[in-house]
């Protein structure tokens, strides 16, 4: 332990440094532009915890960091990111250690934007239309960075019009990925070049993308497409209160490791509707994905590396704990079909249900599959490695994934909020999670949720979860309390009970004390205890936190 | 004004029309690869395959299969070598109680980058993309990039074995064949062992087969993880190295299995390639 604070010291040194130097450059300005950006720090010491499965670190402590800064002026913008992972966090991929730990500028940027063109030379971020072409990202809580380093182009000839264009190849860790990817979209606003349509009410958007990746070939067993290609066209259409988008793509073959080197051309559909009033809100969603993985290199298969597209996730983005990280939903871009309802309803005062101040009640269901295929059965078929016929509006009788939860929000009095959450779910680990050894877990999670205000800065925060499943590890128990003085300091105890585990000795506490403090635009939290294996999701790309036991600091500032 | 710029958007859409899309009429290629033809190519560096697997890993026994694909296009130009690493090779009774980990595969499994995420490979010890680390979809490729690459070094060997007594006595010959630049150099000689039976985790609906045959499990080294420096040198160009080794092979191994492989590499921080390398059976 002395020497866990004796780093921790030199790193809250080091971060004081950083702040102060800046704050010190007369505001921000430089050369007459101005610079901006943020720093976030996080470090974790580990103990070894047979009971719980964390493993020894031989390091004992690891670091990542992350600081960007950007330079504005006029019409200018440039900027750098730097990156430290001495090693990257467990959880975190650890190529990013490249070996023993590594540090350095993965991304930069240098832009120029005038009154309808903009050009980006370096790294940059961009999406097309909802993703299904084309959405390099970056999620530090993934640990996933598909950037591009080439060039972009946005140009607008005119008002209603929007094109871009890009080449560049993703990052890959602290290198390239071996495919060029080329792209273009455009989109058309129909109601800002007829202005009588946006004077109707009626908000009419129609686009298409297209994008293309080149990797050489060498495999001495199967001839590869050098070019793959995958195109999509869109519609919006938006009238009061109801709102109806579409998107289609298609790809042609792209054999790949993770789809078993099939040369069947992919395909999904995503359609969504919503209708929305005061106090009523519907939406509908559906989407059938088919051989949709498309990333810059033919062989990848690590997790969250070279992703080109992205097919988004139908189904709620918990934030409880249990609901939230045991079971989630992993998009399954090589074949997956569904869809989700949600209902929202705001119960007036002064009802039964409403009482004094109202209530909020939402309902949402979601359910995926696999999609119905059927093996080709034509020999030109089976020689051309087409292997299975599908429709994009046929589910196989296999299920990914289930979801209907029912949420009720009520203020029960001036101090007193509550939410109450009842969910059950059907979750097949052996695809989400890809544990071969896994089931489908059926599971019932029940939520309660209590926050009573003492006065103007204090409150605290009790919450109760259940998850109950006679299957995987079985069920599972958490309770948090958390005491919050506004605006800078909150406090936090949390223990998750694995008491239904069908091994009796694996039946044990995770308990984890946390606290915090904010102050313009500083966030520093520390935490000591515990924390299970579990999976962390954003909008179904998941990856899996081993468990640890041990201290973590994250400290974060804006500028 | 508008003419142009329609001009314009039609120029982009022909130019993205152009980059396209190729469909592939034939995915199967029909190559003349000739294993026993390639074997014999005097010169050319033998490739080391380094498939990091582990027995609850559900996916490494495609990786596998591609390595025995590529053994039979590739004859004996191709030495697979199976270290068992990493979480997915923890014991973890009772489907899966044995241990086939290695302190050689343990270091060079955090070495290479491989870091227990698996299946994964390495050929060559070669940086690919700057990562050493290459996953199995890749390999044919990586091969077939080094298939026409030669060496500076041969190898030969001499092998005295006793059954009885499980004693061994293995020399070592290298040739200098050409300037291997700068260096330096080093020999390891690693062991492997084939048919090991011992269950191995499946992808669904397979899971768990019991009765599963691993195959180029790495089993030890003869002189260490990065064994012994080679002194060579431009003015080595001719000379002959050799290097004895005697061992006793431990008694839970089945020495008719066993295969022991010597590998000539460069040995810096940042640059580990192998340059040579033979397979040698211990009980023909």
């Amino acid at each position: 332990m002395p020497i866990f604070f004796i780093r921790l010291s030199g790193l809250l040194f080091f971060y004081f440094l950083c702040t102060r130097a800046f704050a010190q450059s007369n505001d921000s300005n430089l050369l007459g532009g101005e610079i901006r950006g943020n720093f976030t720090i996080d470090a974790q010491y580990y103990r070894q915890d047979s009971t719980i499965g964390a493993v020894k670190v031989d390091e004992r402590m690891r670091f990542m960091g992350v600081g960007n800064l950007i330079y504005t002026r006029g019409k200018f913008t440039g900027g750098v990111r730097f990156e430290s992972y001495e090693k990257a966090l467990l959880g975190i991929d650890q190529g990013f250690n490249d070996g023993g730990g590594r540090s350095g500028i993965p991304y930069k940027f240098a832009s120029y934007m005038d009154d309808n063109m903009e050009i980006t030379l370096g790294n940059f971020y961009e999406q097309f239309g909802n993703g299904l072409t084309l959405r390099v990202f970056e999620d530090r809580n993934l640990g996933l960075d598909n950037s591009l380093e080439g060039f972009r182009v946005r140009y607008a000839p005119m008002k209603g019009i929007y094109l871009k264009g890009l080449f560049g190849k993703q990052r890959f860790y602290w290198s390239l990925g071996p495919g060029i990817v080329r792209g273009g979209d455009g989109e058309v606003a129909v109601h800002e070049l007829y202005e009588p349509l946006a004077e109707a009410g009626w908000m009419i958007t129609t686009g298409g993308s297209f994008v293309s990746r080149y990797q050489e070939d060498q495999d001495p067993t199967f001839n590869f497409p050098l070019n793959v290609a995958t195109g999509a066209g869109r519609l919006t259409v938006q009238k009061g209160a109801a709102q109806f988008s579409g998107e289609y793509a298609v790809k042609n073959n792209d054999p790949s490791g993770t789809n078993k080197f099939i040369y069947n051309r992919g395909r999904v559909l995503l359609l969504q509707g919503s209708y929305s009033v005061s106090g009523l809100g519907i939406s509908l969603g559906f989407k059938s994905a088919d051989n949709m993985e498309f990333r810059s290199d033919r062989g990848a298969q690590d997790p969250n590396i070279l992703f080109i597209n992205f097919l988004p996730a139908l189904v709620k983005q918990h934030t409880y704990n249990l609901a939230a990280s045991i079971y989630p939903y992993a998009v399954q871009p090589l074949g997956e079909i569904g869809g989700q309802y949600e209902l929202s309803y705001r119960i007036p005062k002064n009802t039964f249900l409403g009482g004094r101040y109202g209530a909020d009640f939402v309902i949402n269901m979601s359910a995926v599959n696999t999609p119905y295929r059927t093996p080709t059965d034509s020999i030109t078929a089976e020689q051309k490695k087409i292997s299975y016929n599908n429709s994009l509006f046929r589910p196989g009788k296999q299920t990914i994934f289930r979801d209907y939860n029912i949420e009720f929000r009520k203020k029960l009095s001036s101090k007193l909020k509550m939410n109450l959450m009842f969910m059950y779910t059907e979750n097949d680990t052996r695809l989400t999670l890809g544990d071969a050894r896994g089931t489908l877990v059926k599971a019932n999670i029940i939520v309660a949720d209590f926050t009573y205000k003492i006065n103007s800065s204090h409150a605290i925060r009790f919450e109760g979860q259940v998850l109950e499943t006679a299957q995987d590890q079985g069920s599972w128990g958490m309770g948090l309390v958390e005491y919050t003085v506004s605006p800078h300091w909150f406090f936090a105890v949390l223990d998750q009970y694995n008491y239904g585990n069908p091994n009796e000795s694996r039946r044990v506490h995770y308990l984890l004390g946390s606290f915090g403090y904010t102050k313009e635009g500083m966030r520093i939290q520390f935490s000591y205890g515990r924390q299970r294996q579990g999976v962390l999701c954003v909008g179904g790309i998941c990856r899996v936190v081993p468990a640890t036991n041990g201290a973590t600091i994250q400290i974060t500032k804006t500028f | 004004m508008m003419r142009y710029e329609l001009q314009f958007t039609l120029l982009v859409a022909f130019a993205l029309s152009l980059i396209g899309c190729d469909e592939v009429a034939n995915p199967i290629q029909s190559n003349n690869l000739n294993p026993e033809d390639t074997v014999t190519i005097v010169g050319k560096r033998a490739i080391v395959l380094e498939d990091y697997t582990g027995q609850t890993c559900s996916n490494c026994p495609d990786a596998t299969k591609t390595a025995k694909n590529l053994e039979k296009l590739y004859g004996s130009r191709l030495i697979v070598i199976a270290p068992h690493v990493g979480f997915f090779a923890d014991p973890n009774p009772p489907d899966f109680p044995a241990n086939f980990k290695t302190s050689v595969g343990n270091e060079i499994d955090q070495f290479f980058g491989i870091n227990g995420v698996l299946p994964a490979g390495t050929v060559n010890r070669r940086r690919v993309n700057n990562f050493w680390k290459v996953s199995y979809p890749n390999w044919p490729t990586e091969v077939q990039r080094l298939v026409s690459l030669e060496s500076p070094f041969s190898m030969t060997d001499t092998l005295d074995y006793d059954t009885s007594t499980r004693v061994l006595n293995l020399t070592v010959k290298i040739k200098v064949e050409s300037n291997p630049g700068s260096g330096p150099f080093n020999l390891m000689v690693y062991y492997t062992e084939d048919s090991v039976l011992s269950p191995q985790l499946h992808k669904p609906p397979l899971g768990t087969v019991q009765n599963y045959y691993h195959s180029y499990m790495l089993r030890g080294s003869l002189n260490g993880t990065w064994g012994e420096a080679l002194t060579v040198s431009s003015a080595s160009v001719g000379q002959t190295i050799a290097k004895t080794f005697n061992f006793t092979l431990p008694a839970f191994i089945n020495h008719r299995h066993v295969h022991f492989i010597p590998m000539v590499a460069i040995n810096t921080s940042s640059n580990r390639e192998i340059l040579q390398a033979r397979k040698i059976k211990l009980v023909p």
